[in-house]
């Protein structure tokens, strides 16, 4: 019966709470919604209003503002940096769908500037050159989500501890290669299995291995996936690839310059964010995968050793909590003997 | 009125739900289904993902059009010649559509002013019902008397008018507001009650 009435005031509903004023903006329920929303798609470099416009022709979900794609990045060296707030003005202006924008590793202030931009989603991004070798921002701070890269199960938790609402394979960007993508996405299911296959006794110890929050690795085995969205990025050329990645057990995927850097990018965007829906019927991937040009051109990661590497910089090395773990010599000496 | 609860079991032919499955949080809504589904004890319930034209037949009762972008959505349906055969379905006598979000702007005849304000306008609510708004569409105006409001959001505190967050017409539900994204199943419920009041409906 009590169900019965509840169903009664759903359809009577009035929300009288003051509206926006009482209402919570930026929770995290909030910014890892957002995340939700773009599940299923793909989400595209871009660098001027011209290719973001193409994107969302194509079917994108949202577009990535950049300064330079991965591949020049990786080209001509020196720096990465935010893109000039008025170039992402211009692209926000360009398109009604999300628009995203990196910052450096570490660097709240390029995240503050980006927060008051207005964009729809942060990068904290190994692509640009990192600004904190130790620390990445405090990202419970904004009220903008963030998207972070992730290599292992390890680092994808600590990102969502740090406020991350949403995660992405490091995978080589702006190579064409996509084989880091592929390890990284097998790594984070293969350790989640194993999280699994442990009982609740076992789980603080691998927590301990991963460094991670024993609550959050309890969920993420609970969930049998990463309590947010997981995307895939990094190399991506092509609609096989795609399908690859989806198959692999992804939300959805990053394509930074595999689109921009192949011969045809309005008809290689239209296919890709097609394969991204049709990735279980290689039938329609045929299809899509017909007539395209030349994809990116691309670098293979195992020829690459001239070029900086994103994903074989060393590990992040912040012990975000060592409760259990600290130096018993570092304790105060009075509260030892009381 | 008579309950529509629980669902005639005498009748073979069991409920069928599509969900349209081109981009966006349909998984979240399929989940909800499923929970709202032992909420009402309802044995039999197919869930249907719509991906292709052929997907889109008579042997769905009800189809939810999740949240998503509304303009990713629109673009792959044009693309895949599946507008027209869904404008036809949702058109036809007993088959009930619900769209939250960009399924809202979907359904809708017209937009104006899209997206003002980026994330920090976003905002959870709660009170009778928790509401999740993120880039939501608000109803300014009802242009048929066949339309009517189900929900509305009270903004006076900030010095703004109530703005209209849920509507029905005939067989069509539509939100402004994520309840796939809370455990609150109140509205999946509700969809389902309706797909099953229709449904009895047509047959009789």
């Amino acid at each position: 019966m009590s169900q019965k009435r509840d169903i009664l005031d759903v359809m009577n509903l009035t929300l009288k709470d003051g509206g926006t004023s009482n209402g919570h903006t930026g929770t995290f329920k909030v910014k890892a919604g957002l995340a939700q929303m773009t599940k299923g798609g793909i989400i595209m470099d871009v660098t001027t209003p011209e290719e973001a416009r193409i994107a969302e022709e194509a079917g994108a979900c949202a577009v990535m503002a950049l300064e330079r794609v991965p591949a020049d990045i990786r080209r001509e060296g020196g720096v990465a940096r935010m893109t000039d707030p008025k170039k992402i003005k211009g692209i926000m202006a360009a398109v009604t769908i999300p628009v995203m924008a990196k910052c450096r590793i570490g660097h709240f202030a390029e995240g503050q500037i980006l927060e008051a931009l207005g964009v729809d989603m942060i990068d904290e991004s190994e692509v640009l050159t990192p600004a904190d070798e130790e620390n990445h921002v405090n990202k419970h701070d904004f009220k903008v989500p963030f998207v972070c890269g992730a290599r292992d199960l390890g680092e994808a938790l600590r990102r969502i501890s740090e406020g991350a609402a949403m995660i992405r394979t490091k995978g080589e960007a702006g190579t064409g290669d996509v084989s880091e993508a592929v390890r990284h996405a097998r790594t984070i299911r293969k350790q989640i299995k194993i999280a699994q296959a442990m009982d609740s006794t076992e789980l603080y110890l691998y927590a301990k291995e991963l460094r991670v929050p024993i609550d959050l690795l309890q969920k993420t085995s609970e969930l049998g996936r990463l309590p947010v969205v997981n995307f895939a990025a990094g190399g991506l050329a092509t609609p096989a690839d795609v399908s690859l990645l989806m198959q692999l057990g992804v939300d959805g995927v990053f394509v930074g310059s595999g689109i921009f850097k192949s011969s045809n990018p309005p008809e290689r965007a239209v296919a890709m964010a097609q394969a991204v829906t049709h990735y279980k019927d290689p039938k329609i991937l045929s299809e899509l995968s017909s007539d395209l040009g030349a994809a990116m051109f691309g670098v293979p990661v195992n020829q690459m050793n001239k070029f900086p590497t994103y994903s074989k910089q060393k590990s992040d090395t912040n012990n975000i909590w060592d409760a259990t773990l600290g130096d018993p010599a570092k304790f105060p000496v009075n509260q030892a003997q009381s | 009125m008579p309950s529509a609860l629980p669902v005639d079991s005498s009748k073979k032919d069991k409920l069928a739900i599509g969900i349209l499955e081109v981009q966006g949080a349909f998984n979240e809504h399929h989940v909800a289904l499923r929970k709202a589904q032992k909420c009402l004890n309802i044995p039999d319930l197919e869930i249907i993902g719509v991906r292709h034209p052929d997907h889109i037949s008579d042997n769905m009762d009800g189809l939810i059009i999740p949240g998503g972008e509304s303009t990713t959505i629109s673009l792959f349906l044009k693309r895949n010649k599946m507008d027209e055969p869904l404008r036809k379905w949702i058109n036809s006598k007993g088959h009930v559509t619900w769209g939250t979000c960009a399924g809202m702007i979907l359904l809708s005849k017209q937009t104006e002013n899209q997206k003002i304000g980026g994330q920090p306008s976003n905002c959870d609510t709660d009170d009778i019902y928790h509401g999740v708004f993120i880039r939501a569409p608000a109803v300014v105006e009802i242009c048929s008397p066949e339309v009517t409001a189900l929900a509305t959001l009270d903004r006076s505190g900030s010095g703004q008018t109530e703005v209209i967050v849920a509507v029905q017409q005939g067989n069509m539900l539509a939100t402004a507001f994520h309840p796939e994204l809370t455990d609150d199943v109140r509205w999946h419920t509700h969809f389902i009650e309706m797909t099953c009041m229709a449904k009895r409906n047509s047959n009789v």
